[in-house]
């Protein structure tokens, strides 16, 4: 990394734009600290290119990834699936497709991260019938034999702490350890089901069958014995609530399987969903 | 000479937005604004449980998911036959989850998507406070991105600038304290879990209301002090603002809140058409509500959001934009805080009526300059302050001990709707169901209204006439243009959706707004 700058861009294909919400919604690491200061002391991040907070617009703000395609010494962070039905017409910026980009991008890149889990796995946007064809990073890449590594950072949203702790951890100390689905272990390394606090009223088979009903939510829905992270000891918005404290089923959201097989959302799962060749 | 003036991306907003202006003599003579990404959510939703649809939809957006969620929960609410038996504390915390998201809205568009159009960052000076410390230790930085590069025509006087400067970072906070104002009901943001059709997920104790109390006390502390100041200062340095971009002159908004106990749940904030013309409200039709794709890459029908069924086709000829253009009486509408503040001004109700009139009291508006660009501006923050004022009188109405959701079967065949405002304008959720299925959904969204391309008379949307007669200093910074395009705050991902489905003709909507 060159004077110890991690350089990014930030490129939004079709996404809802949550993810960089969730990301300025980080508590514990200051989204103002993250832009202006240090990350961690003598490295920073330099956003050069992030659509819903840069300052400029049109032709100049093109200009800046075209510089930067030349370049090649910046990360990739990707927001969303990418739209790849009839070769990408149904999503265009800057005169040309969501996929043409993202393939000159990524093949100009050190490394992506793919923030969401649309751009880890597809997500809501690739859910059955796919009306325009998203796919996600890894799939896109491979099917333009783009070599890159990749990490997922899924969740829909994403928690700011994943994504904030990963670009920690890449500047200290290098990618992270990964499962076989490339998320970070430290954040997905457990089921939620294993520290949920309604995890005594599931061993006692004490359950919610309505919603405001003290139990387990299992009946009521809930993917936690499926999901994979640690929203239960994290928590959401700066440690205020999560999912299962606010009585509502978690819906597997960081799960390559979301939302497909975790729906109906309000439906008991019975077995652990198979998992499509990812 | 006529020439082109193209801006693709428009940032700091939603989504993917290009609009294109046609200049003669440095005026421009004819906008169109293109919505450039297409995902089709209502087309996902064909076929599933219609439970979901209170999740899926919160996806449109990821700024304003609650807009969403509570417009599909009341659809289903009214499809599940249960519309008037939702428990009055549920009302009151899908109020208070729906506002929150509105107030982080206001400040979130005010001062990191408007703001950064009339302050210059580079001025500030060191010694202040840490924040602009670490401001000009930034800018001593080889690669300012992402606040540079930028347009620049600045005129706050230093002293203002650097106030300003200092708000959109201290503002960065207060807005997370409004995500978490929210969470603290809807378990989490972005995509909240509490509203669902029913009512709400979880009961509320003394401690929620604790500390929901002592977050909005914070976030009203800015607004008060800081929000609305900022706002005078706006019209006061750009005063030119309060006269351009005004754009078709009709508003609409199907209203909001519903006050439960009141007579026929009436809501606090009021719903209603505005015409230009008469300058008179009337009370709003949905039936009267129709789509036409005539520039948009669709073909096939159009008509009343119920039964069209328009198919995507991204090479049709002469058309411009993945937002259809949905028209009321077959006339232009605007949506969005300025109509929803115009319209209860109008209608005389309180307390929107005495806000706004304090507000053009200080600045020595007249009322038809609130149709402008500082005008969506103002009526933005005016909400945000009311809205911070009630969800208090909501909070401390909670019964604790009473219920927050009630019961339902999934009919075999029903139809639903539900209309509410989202923090960008208007918000319609539309449902068909047959074998207790999503047979047909359809959404139209505030920028829909408000980015729509012309009709089929030819007649352009809302922001393609706030732009139209624009002087253009510089052409190759048109920053009048992109303040005119930001003061309506656009959200792409909520304009481009799809309806389609088998055909039903829907027998009767029942109607929930």
């Amino acid at each position: 990394m060159e004077n110890n700058t991690l350089r990014a861009i930030w490129f939004q294909a079709a996404s809802c734009t949550g993810c960089t919400i969730s990301i300025l919604n980080s508590s514990s690491f200051k989204v103002k600290n993250l832009l202006l200061d240090e990350i961690v002391p003598g490295h920073q991040l330099c956003l050069l290119f992030q659509p819903t907070i840069m300052a400029g617009s049109g032709e100049k703000v093109i200009e800046v990834l075209k510089e930067q395609k030349t370049k090649k010494d910046f990360f990739l962070i990707v927001e969303g699936s990418i739209p790849t039905k009839d070769n990408g017409v149904y999503g265009r910026v800057g005169e040309k497709t969501l996929l043409e980009w993202f393939q000159q991008l990524a093949s100009a890149s050190l490394g992506i991260i793919s923030l969401g889990t649309c751009a880890s796995f597809g997500g809501m946007f690739s859910a059955a019938p796919n009306p325009a064809g998203c796919k996600s990073v890894k799939q896109v890449c491979e099917e333009s034999n783009i070599e890159k590594p990749i990490i997922n950072i899924p969740g829909c949203p994403p928690h700011p702490d994943w994504f904030i702790g990963t670009i920690v951890h890449l500047v200290n100390k290098g990618i992270p350890e990964i499962d076989d689905i490339s998320r970070p272990l430290g954040f997905y390394g457990s089921l939620i089901h294993e520290n949920c606090p309604r995890r005594p009223y599931f061993d006692k088979g004490k359950f919610a069958y309505k919603f405001g009903e003290e139990g387990c939510l299992y009946l009521l829905g809930c993917k936690g014995p499926f999901t994979n992270s640690d929203c239960p000891l994290r928590q959401w918005n700066g440690g205020t609530n999560w999912l299962i404290r606010n009585g509502a089923p978690c819906f597997g959201c960081t799960e390559p399987d979301f939302p497909e097989k975790m729906v109906p959302f309000f439906e008991r799962l019975k077995d652990k969903p198979e998992r499509d060749t990812q | 000479m006529r020439k082109k003036i193209l801006i693709d991306p428009v940032t700091r907003i939603e989504g993917h937005l290009k609009v294109e202006l046609e200049i003669e003599d440095g005026t421009v003579v004819s906008a169109k604004s293109s919505g450039m990404l297409y995902r089709g959510l209502e087309q996902i939703l064909i076929g599933r449980d219609p439970r979901d649809a209170s999740q899926i939809t919160q996806r449109i957006c990821g700024v304003c998911p609650v807009a969403h969620g509570m417009a599909s929960s009341m659809c289903l609410d009214a499809a599940f036959g249960i519309s008037g038996k939702i428990p009055a504390n549920a009302w009151l915390v899908r109020n208070i989850i729906h506002a929150s998201n509105h107030i982080h809205n206001s400040i979130l568009h005010f001062y990191h998507l408007a703001l950064l159009d009339y302050i210059d960052v580079a001025k500030v000076k060191k010694g202040v406070s840490p924040e602009m410390d670490l401001v000009v230790q930034f800018l001593q930085r080889d690669e300012k991105n992402p606040f540079v590069p930028r347009d620049e025509e600045f005129r706050f006087p230093d002293q203002v600038n650097q106030r300003m400067v200092e708000n959109y970072l201290r503002a960065l906070d207060i807005r997370r304290i409004a995500q978490e104002t929210l969470a603290i009901f809807g378990g989490k943001m972005p995509h909240q879990c509490g509203i669902i059709p029913g009512g709400v997920t979880q009961k509320v104790d003394a401690g929620k209301i604790e500390n929901c109390l002592g977050k909005i006390k914070e976030i009203s502390e800015f607004v008060n002090f800081h929000y609305l100041q900022d706002l005078m200062d706006l019209v006061k340095y750009y005063p030119e603002y309060s006269s351009i971009g005004k754009g078709c002159g009709n508003l609409l908004a199907y209203g909001a809140f519903p006050v439960p106990g009141s007579p026929g749940l009436e809501k606090f904030q009021p719903g209603g058409v505005y015409y230009s013309s008469g300058m008179k409200v009337e009370d709003i039709n949905p039936e009267k509500i129709t789509e036409a794709v005539e520039y948009s890459w669709y073909q096939g029908s159009k008509g009343h959001p119920s039964n069209s069924f328009p198919q995507p086709d991204p090479f049709k000829e002469e058309s411009y934009s993945w937002i259809k253009s949905p028209r009321y009486d077959q006339q232009v509408f605007e949506v969005g805080p300025l109509a929803r503040v115009l319209i209860a001004y109008t209608k005389n109700v309180q307390p929107w009526r005495g806000a706004l009139q304090e507000v053009l009291d200080a600045t020595g508006l007249k009322l038809n300059d609130i149709i402008s660009v500082a005008g969506r501006h103002l009526c933005r923050g005016i909400e945000c302050n009311l809205l911070l004022k009630e969800v208090e009188r909501w909070l401390l109405s909670i019964e604790p001990a009473g219920d927050f959701y009630k019961d339902y079967e999934i009919p075999q065949e029903s139809t639903g709707l539900g209309l509410t405002e989202g923090a960008r304008g208007s918000v319609g959720h539309w449902i068909s169901i047959k074998d207790k299925k999503i047979a047909h959904y359809q959404v139209i969204s505030p920028t829909t209204w408000n980015c729509s391309p012309r009709d089929s008379q030819n007649n352009p949307g809302p922001l393609e006439q706030a732009l139209a007669g624009l002087k253009i200093k510089d052409e190759d910074h048109p920053v009048e243009a992109v303040r005119i395009i930001r003061s309506f705050d656009p959200c792409l991902a909520c304009a481009v959706q799809l309806k389609s489905s088998e055909k039903i003709r829907a027998k009767k909507f029942y109607l929930w707004m």
